[in-house]
């Protein structure tokens, strides 16, 4: 499902949280909007390289920061 | 001429798993503090206790504390304020009334964790730790912890070894703590081949969850240890808005103000107890408060100049990782500490010739710090 666009960023930190309540593990990540100005919290999706520089789109689903991959969109 | 603010006596039980209630954990702790004091004498009570109602279902923690104390001590009056969520921040809070103030204070700290599986407490803390905006993105502890990590190794590149060996190091010192939760020592290859638990972070880089309580009583009136200089820190409460993820500016400016109000410099220091809720931690707390260059720490744990006996010694208690962590209580258990080593009591972990130390105490990845200057008194 697509959610609400929010803007293009970079993804640059990311974990994969194992130990949680829900006990499945998910991706958790730092984005920078490409403006510079806006650093947001966001759960990952997709194939992306963890490399710092990957491009993202972020997107708003259910109040929650959704990143995928730049390329994937 | 204001009298100077002494550590009259300080206390822990052993930190780990503890049968007892919460509340007889804590009185248990207050009692043995208040054994050679006047109860009379004690002005104000502060308890610490990062979440007794999240984790304990306790309504009024203060309340329950104070009643469990008074069956005990039933000469002590006075009220009791908190919970404050760090060991630290109570005490910050008791000196500054001691500035007005002229009685002595008693200072609590308990924490009952054991009795939940890590994903559970993971869950009830993430409020607590996290922004409400992070939080419902599943911000848990760890999961900022390991991207403060990143941060970190990234900017700085500081190998992955070097977490490990904050690790093997904190292990080591608690070997020779028989207060603390682990009495073993482990090895770089036990810590990386426990669970991922955020990744970088594993198992062996994160706190225990622990069971224990500390006890204190701050005073103008004696005690072979006085306060020279306290100071708090604030940074973004929301982890992304940090300009800087991979320092900790709270910790900066806490012990910028404690450092100025003590008349002492990084170097001075002999003996240090510090957030190690998470191993990288360490070695970021003591580059963000002076004690070395950003990203330069690792090298002198590296040459293990920071054991007891070294150039400085960092968390000779075991610290949080390996001493435990009853979350709340860690900033009173650090008084413990310090005013063993600055007494020479220490015993197979003393620093020998410790004259001045400093005590962190910091929540979840520290949005707020309080840095403390103790020496031995004259």
């Amino acid at each position: 499902m697509r959610g609400k666009f929010v803007r293009e960023a970079v993804l640059v930190f990311v974990t994969t949280v194992r130990v949680n309540p829900s006990g499945v593990p998910y991706r958790l990540g730092l984005a920078i909007a490409r403006s510079g100005r806006t650093r947001l919290l966001c759960r990952v999706e997709g194939a992306v390289r963890e490399s710092g520089r990957d491009r993202v789109w972020l997107e708003e689903c259910h109040g929650i920061v959704v990143a995928r991959p730049l390329r994937g969109r | 001429m204001v009298r100077e603010i002494k550590v009259k006596t300080a206390v822990m039980t052993r930190i780990g798993r503890h049968d007892e209630a919460y509340a007889t954990l804590a009185a248990d702790a207050a009692v043995r503090a208040l054994a050679d004091v006047d109860p009379v004498a004690i002005e104000a009570v502060f308890l610490a206790s990062f979440a007794p109602r999240e984790l304990c279902g306790l309504a009024d923690p203060a309340r329950t504390v104070m009643d469990a104390i008074a069956s005990r001590a039933p000469s002590l009056r006075a009220p009791i304020r908190g919970p404050f969520k760090t060991g630290g921040e109570a005490m910050f809070h008791a000196l500054e009334h001691m500035r007005e103030e002229s009685g002595d204070v008693l200072l609590v700290g308990c924490e009952k964790m054991t009795h939940l599986d890590a994903g559970t407490a993971a869950g009830l803390l993430a409020p607590r730790v996290s922004d409400p905006v992070e939080e419902r993105h599943g911000a848990t502890l760890p999961a900022l912890a390991a991207l403060a990590t990143i941060a970190y190794a990234r900017i700085h590149g500081v190998p992955s070894r070097a977490f490990d060996e904050v690790a093997v190091k904190n292990h080591t010192h608690a070997a020779k703590n028989p207060l603390a939760h682990f009495q073993r020592a482990v090895t770089a290859q036990e810590v990386q081949a426990s669970p991922l638990v955020a990744d970088p972070l594993r198992r062996h880089h994160c706190a225990p969850m622990s069971d224990g309580a500390a006890a204190c009583v701050l005073s103008r009136d004696g005690g072979a240890v006085r306060i020279r200089g306290w100071g708090a820190g604030l940074d973004a409460p929301r982890f992304a808005e940090r300009a800087r993820p991979e320092t900790f500016r709270a910790a900066r400016v806490a012990s910028s103000a404690a450092f100025a109000m003590a008349e002492r410099t990084a170097r001075d220091v002999d003996v240090v107890e510090i957030h190690d809720a998470f191993a990288p931690f360490e070695l970021m707390n003591l580059e963000s408060m002076g004690f070395f260059d950003a990203g330069e720490a690792w090298r002198a744990l590296a040459r293990g100049e920071l054991s007891p006996g070294g150039y400085l010694a960092v968390n000779p208690s075991g610290g949080m990782k390996a001493r435990g962590h009853p979350i709340g209580v860690c900033g009173l258990t650090s008084v413990y500490e310090v005013v063993a080593q600055l007494t020479g009591i220490a015993g197979a972990r003393q620093h020998a010739g410790a004259g001045v130390a400093l005590i962190q105490s910091a929540g979840g990845v520290a949005p707020d710090c309080y840095v403390f200057i103790l020496e031995a008194a004259a």
